[in-house]
């Protein structure tokens, strides 16, 4: 009896044991957003305004070190000293971007999407830079 | 001997043409056909005060029972943070109930959006001006029940505490049900209206933003500081001046600082230079901290400004007079 229980809950655990789940891992890439930044549509309350606005010359460099440098800003932006720090909340899913001006210890926050557009990734920054009551969003594609 | 034979013919093709084009239409038209009306909206309100509207909701089941909540949207300045002050009731053959917002998610089937954002793009602001106004939209608390084949009437009863800016401008309305929403699968899933024109003045002495008549020049949005991008536009067509006849048109401004100081741009160039962007439509946007050069810390009270050809002897002022028109700053 004892030797035919034994057989049944070795039987069991080799059933058991047979089972192996593998899990399919597929990590989200990190979004790079270390890159040089160019102006591809600006909207202001949901409105596209790209055509009236001076945004050619707009330049957002974001580098490996966390520093930035921000040139030919004829339209304000979450900071608009040349320079400073900036930094992401998560690698992988960044909902938020914060900059730090070097002639400041604040910080400004706007929150971010990276979505693929024609194979390219691309960073919009949705912020409030004047009045709380206007929303703009600027959308970049990456120059290098 | 042929046409005797067609003319036998007719009547019976034309009667299973009219069975098919029956049963055809039973197909396609499968739901409610929405009637709205306005029955009555506050001419005049005083700032801070509530606006009150009744509108009128009719809507006829064609093919068969229907339980859905009803859907109304509002379309009124932002500044009025209607999401907030905003209470509405229904009253019905099928039942009494509140009309409360519509949850965060809950997406008009037809187009994909959130009802505000699809009834933005379908209604737009209507007859009004400045696009400084928003859609808020309420369902019915329950659902309603219609039996097939019979019109319910209803009404809704709005209550909006209104903003304490001075402005006029004309509210709009839609009504739809969840199921279809705004749909465009056949006519009459959906109904939208604007009314008259609504005044929110008080006894001060403030500029009235006024959406409900074309204005020579004009600045959008209604709510800016110094560090927004500011649009002015200038309407050619109402301009009685021989300026709107010309090439090119300029932005000739004076801001007023926090600081007593005023600061003048008057100089025709690329800077100050408008863009035609219709016929006898010129608009400048632009960026005041940089526009004006402000010092750190500097903030803008009000612009000033007319509009002037490229010499500068041509210049058009508010309602074509030799004042300016104003732009004032302010943030709520």
């Amino acid at each position: 009896m004892l030797a035919r229980k034994l057989l049944l809950l070795v039987i069991v655990i080799a059933t058991m044991a047979s089972c192996v789940t593998k899990k399919d891992l597929l990590a989200e890439p990190v979004k790079d957003l270390n890159a040089q930044w160019r102006i591809q549509t600006v909207t202001r309350n949901s409105t596209d305004i790209t055509q009236f606005i001076d945004s050619a010359g707009f330049r957002l460099t974001l580098q490996a070190d966390n520093t930035y440098t921000l040139t030919g800003n004829n339209i304000p932006f979450l900071v608009n000293s040349a320079a400073g720090k900036w930094a992401s909340d998560d690698p992988q899913y960044p909902y938020n971007i914060m900059f730090t001006p070097t002639d400041s210890s604040k910080a400004f926050s706007g929150s971010i999407a990276t979505p693929a557009s024609r194979g390219l990734r691309t960073l919009s920054i949705t912020f409030s830079p004047g009045c709380h009551s206007n929303t703009y969003v600027y959308t970049f594609e990456k120059v290098y | 001997m042929q046409p005797v034979k067609t003319k036998n013919k007719k009547p019976y093709r034309r009667y299973i043409y009219l069975l098919l084009f029956v049963a055809f239409a039973g197909l396609v038209i499968t739901a409610c056909v929405s009637t709205l009306t306005i029955v009555s909206q506050d001419s005049s309100v005083k700032p801070g005060d509530s606006a009150h509207m009744v509108i009128g909701l009719q809507w006829t089941q064609i093919n068969y029972d229907r339980n859905d909540r009803q859907i109304v949207g509002i379309c009124v300045p932002k500044s009025w943070n209607a999401s907030k002050n905003t209470t509405m009731t229904y009253t019905s053959d099928v039942g009494n109930g509140k009309m409360v917002l519509i949850p965060e998610g809950i997406v008009d089937p037809a187009s994909g959006l959130s009802y505000a954002a699809a009834m933005s793009k379908k209604f737009g602001i209507g007859p009004n001006y400045i696009n400084d106004m928003e859609w808020i939209v309420f369902w019915s608390d329950n659902k309603l029940f219609a039996a097939n084949q019979t019109t319910v009437n209803g009404k809704i009863y709005i209550s909006i505490k209104t903003g304490t800016d001075y402005l006029s401008f004309k509210p709009g309305y839609a009504m739809c049900e969840d199921e279809d929403g705004l749909s465009d699968a056949n006519s009459g899933y959906y109904q939208s209206q604007f009314g008259t024109c609504m005044e929110v003045i008080g006894t001060g002495d403030e500029d009235v933003q006024d959406f409900c008549n074309p204005q020579i020049g004009l600045g959008e949005p209604s709510n800016s500081t110094e560090n927004d991008i500011i649009t002015v536009k200038y309407n050619g067509s109402l301009d009685t001046s021989p300026l709107k006849d010309k090439q090119d048109i300029y932005f000739c401004a004076k801001a007023f600082t926090n600081t007593g100081d005023s600061l003048v741009i008057c100089q025709p160039s690329a800077e100050t230079k408008l863009t035609n962007y219709g016929l006898q439509q010129w608009r400048i946007d632009f960026w005041p901290k940089k526009f004006f050069n402000l010092k750190p810390g500097v903030t803008l009270k009000q612009i000033q400004y007319y509009f002037t050809d490229e010499s500068g002897t041509l210049k058009t002022g508010y309602g074509n007079t030799a004042d300016p028109f104003k732009y004032t700053f302010k943030c709520k």
